[in-house]
């Protein structure tokens, strides 16, 4: 390893600059990641059951138990894989990342797919365009509180692929947000779960790589 | 200076709100940065500032820090990120490494004078062929070969994998090689007289 000789004026200003501008330990960002973490989940929930809460329409109970379960447990694994940095304070690898950001969408609508062919009586009918956009725009609503939650966690921690861990991290707050409308949405329709319930997880996935980039990346 | 497993320990106690540590971190980080940012820059006060920079960052992160992960690959990552966008908003060219201020560098004050004219000679030729290399497989091999960092933390820094960076190591090491016409413990005894130099030049 190479060292070069620095001015001990350099070190001063340094620890000086430091000493002016408190920054929180770790107690004080584990709290406010937990206060974040708790907005967020209430805020989701408060819409949810503002807005009605379940609505099983024609479906079966089944259909929509086995469903949910299942979308939960792909909105765990999104976020483990895009929130959790492993022991590393660079985070996960980019093919990492990028595989939670691309592969969510696509394992959402399959794990839809296998059960509605097993229960065909559970298709319905496309619904009228204005019910895509309502839904759609919910599914996005659903998505801004674990959004701003991961992001405020996360700010300015990133100095290696920023773009990447924003993705991953839009698609986790995604996919918490098609677990939200597949409980509250009736409409079991392929076309509309394609359009209104997985489309906004690639869309936030998209919005999750710019916000990276400006907010996720280290800035001067 | 500080082994890096004490680095650890002390960004680990900065993190949890003991202040004294951060000067621990400087004296450890901030002459490894700088000698990595001035090759990287050729310019000693914007090295400074970057150095500077880095620290800062380090600290309005300090709780972020992972326990038990590694603060040397994350302090260069961060220094090779502030590199990057500054130089892109200030449109600087990332430049190669200057042989001629390197090369004093690369020998030994102690050695005799025929060895050191021709240390000096191939440690110049060295650099030369260094500045040639296409810069994903200078900057591994600068990272790994000079500044010590292993393949996984070069990778982490890096944001690639540890193929990727065994390979642009190995190609560099390879392209070196070739260029000088060296045996292949030629290169590496090169860069441990830099290392030996530098240390000392660290301690004065």
């Amino acid at each position: 390893m190479s060292s070069t000789r620095l001015p001990d004026e350099l070190r001063k200003r340094v620890l000086e600059a430091a000493t002016r501008e408190p920054s929180p330990d770790r107690a004080a960002v584990r709290r406010s990641i937990q206060l974040a973490s708790a907005v967020a989940v209430l805020s989701c929930l408060g819409l949810f059951v503002a807005l009605g809460g379940v609505h099983l329409g024609t479906r079966p109970t089944q259909v929509v138990a086995l469903t949910t379960v299942g979308w939960l447990l792909i909105a765990f694994a999104a976020t483990w894989g895009a929130f959790g940095r492993g022991r590393s304070m660079l985070g996960r690898p980019a093919g990492w990342l990028l595989v939670v950001a691309l592969a969510t969408a696509p394992t959402f609508l399959s794990w839809f797919l296998m059960w509605t062919m097993m229960w065909p009586e559970a298709s319905a009918p496309v619904p009228a365009f204005g019910i895509h956009l309502a839904c759609f725009t919910t599914t996005i609503v659903f998505s801004l509180s674990p959004l701003v939650a991961f992001v405020v966690a996360r700010r300015g921690s990133d100095p290696v692929h920023p773009r990447a861990t924003g993705a991953a991290l839009g698609a986790a707050a995604g996919a918490w947000a098609g677990v939200m409308i597949d409980l509250h949405c009736p409409v079991s329709a392929t076309a509309h779960v394609l359009v209104s319930h997985v489309a906004p997880i690639v869309f936030l996935a998209i919005a999750g790589a710019w916000l990276g980039r400006r907010v996720l990346g280290i800035r001067n | 200076m500080a082994e890096p497993n004490h680095l650890n320990v002390a960004m680990d106690r900065y993190a949890e709100g003991d202040e004294a540590a951060f000067g621990v971190l400087y004296d450890g980080l901030a002459p490894r940065l700088f000698g990595y940012l001035l090759r990287q820059t050729r310019d000693h006060a914007r090295a400074e500032d970057l150095v500077q920079q880095t620290m800062l960052q380090i600290h309005r992160a300090r709780g972020r820090f992972i326990k038990g992960s590694e603060v040397v690959p994350w302090a260069f990552a961060i220094a090779r990120r502030l590199m990057i966008d500054g130089m892109r908003r200030g449109k600087r060219e990332v430049l190669a490494n200057d042989p001629d201020d390197a090369e004093a560098d690369m020998v030994s004050p102690d050695a005799p004078a025929d060895q050191l004219f021709e240390a000096a000679e191939v440690a110049g030729l060295l650099l030369k062929e260094l500045a040639k290399l296409p810069e994903s497989q200078r900057v591994a091999f600068d990272l790994v070969k000079r500044e010590g960092l292993s393949m996984a933390e070069a990778a982490q820094v890096l944001g690639t994998t540890v193929s990727a960076v065994k390979l642009r190591t190995h190609r560099a090491y390879e392209a070196l090689r070739g260029a000088l016409g060296t045996a292949p413990g030629k290169i590496d005894k090169l860069l441990t007289t830099a290392k030996v130099r530098a240390h000392e030049g660290g301690r004065s």
